[in-house]
């Protein structure tokens, strides 16, 4: 091409808010049909942008309340990923627990209601402040810190299960 | 050790402090109290692993392109500005000719009339000659007002006034008879000045077209005018003192004129 045009500024958004409905979604083909949604709407509403929130957050109020009308229009369907695929994990053992290990958050992160997983990505990975989580999903603080709180402990007795057995297989009992 | 007495550390204090987001002086306080509370330190132990793993596990991500379907989004977007910003642009030469166009035959045999010099411009020229000459400032002098007087009348065609600004610190030096550009071709020029010699002139032009008009004030370089039209004659009182100091005089020589 002769001539290269000058990148938007949402366009370098793109990896992280693919990033986050891939994490969300987890299927890769649903998340780029909801970031090219939002995409969409963003582009849409970029002249009536002023002065507003800065760039990321905005982006990621629009790809949640995308999501969400998403969620309402197709039912809140149960998650893809059932309960019991947990316990059809293989055994891991040796070197190959570190990557069985990182599979597992993935896995994880599944069994998260979904308006915890978001809330969790958005803290962890984005790095958004609490405030801005809260406008995000529209919600006040105290929701997003319990639904933070709920994420990381749901988070931890889920892995916890999954440490490599030492003998007898301890289970943490909350 | 004395330190300042703590707060409790709640539940949202521990999120804050995994993800840093507390102020240094709260974050020791957090840390001190971990210390001392095991069950809780090996919680938020577990939350900064998770979050590690989060990050470690999802940031190949970042480094992916976008598909052809976004990037041709923002190609769509920029073709459709680009093309916007064509169309104004041929639209408003397109305006520009025909409007040019449009002018054009609407004053096709269209000649500027004479233009009459505007009043208050050809005043202050006769104010910036005359009022710098020394010897003669004035053709008679106020020694001589009544037959002054009589004379500028009869070459004006109008009984004139001359009037007395003695009030305002003026007195008359005399008058000139001047060509103007009107259509009576005449005007007269009394001159005034102060004590200090600061001069100012009332000029009066004879054969003013159109009606009668308010009080106006004109600038120009130094020279700043008051004039009016009243009656079919044109008067202006010019002068270098500025706006602020020419005003009162103007409105006591339009006051004795028009009385």
């Amino acid at each position: 091409m002769l001539f290269r045009r000058r990148p938007h500024p949402i366009e370098a958004e793109i990896p992280r808010l693919r990033r986050f409905a891939l994490a969300l979604m987890r299927d890769r083909n649903l998340a780029d049909d909801l970031v090219q949604d939002c995409l969409e709407r963003a582009l849409a509403a970029w002249a009536l942008r002023r002065n507003g929130p800065s760039l990321r957050p905005w982006l990621f109020a629009i790809l949640h309340n995308t999501w969400r009308s998403r969620m309402r229009r197709e039912g809140s369907r149960p998650d893809r990923m059932p309960l019991e695929a947990m316990g059809a994990e293989p055994a891991a053992s040796g070197g190959q627990w570190e990557r069985l290990e990182l599979r597992d958050m993935d896995t994880a992160l599944g069994l998260l209601p979904e308006e915890q997983r978001a809330v969790l990505l958005l803290v962890v990975l984005e790095g958004l402040g609490y405030e801005e989580v809260a406008r995000i999903q529209d919600v006040p603080v105290g929701t997003v810190m319990s639904r933070l709180s709920r994420a990381r402990e749901r988070l931890r007795a889920l892995t916890e299960d999954r440490q490599p057995p030492s003998g007898t297989h301890l289970r943490r009992v909350k | 050790m004395t330190r300042h007495s703590a707060s409790p550390v709640s539940e949202a204090d521990l999120h804050a402090y995994v993800d840093d987001r507390l102020p240094p002086v709260r974050r020791a306080d957090v840390e001190a109290w971990l210390v001392t509370h095991p069950d809780e330190a090996a919680r938020v132990t577990a939350w900064q692993r998770q979050a590690d793993d989060l990050r470690v596990h999802f940031e190949p991500e970042l480094a992916m392109a976008a598909p052809a379907a976004m990037a041709a989004l923002f190609d769509a977007r920029q073709r459709r500005d680009a093309m916007l910003r064509r169309v104004m642009q041929v639209a408003a030469v397109l305006l520009i000719a025909v409007t040019g166009a449009g002018i054009g035959w609407w004053s096709r045999g269209y000649v500027e009339p004479p233009r009459i010099p505007a009043l208050p411009a050809e005043a202050a020229r006769a104010h910036l000659i005359y009022t710098r000459e020394v010897l003669h400032p004035v053709e008679v002098t106020a020694a001589e007002e009544q037959h002054l007087v009589a004379w500028l009348s009869k070459r004006l065609g109008t009984a004139l006034r001359v009037p007395s600004l003695a009030a305002e610190g003026y007195r008359l030096v005399g008058g000139r008879l001047l060509p103007a550009a009107t259509a009576g071709g005449t005007a007269a020029q009394f001159m005034y000045e102060t004590r200090q010699g600061e001069r100012l002139t009332l000029y009066v032009r004879a054969g003013e077209s159109g009606g009668d008009t308010a009080f106006h004030f004109a600038s120009e370089g130094r020279a700043a005018a008051f004039y009016w039209v009243d009656g079919g004659f044109g008067y202006a009182l010019t002068g270098e003192a500025g706006r602020e100091a020419l005003l009162p005089v103007a409105r006591a020589v339009y006051e004795q004129l028009t009385r």
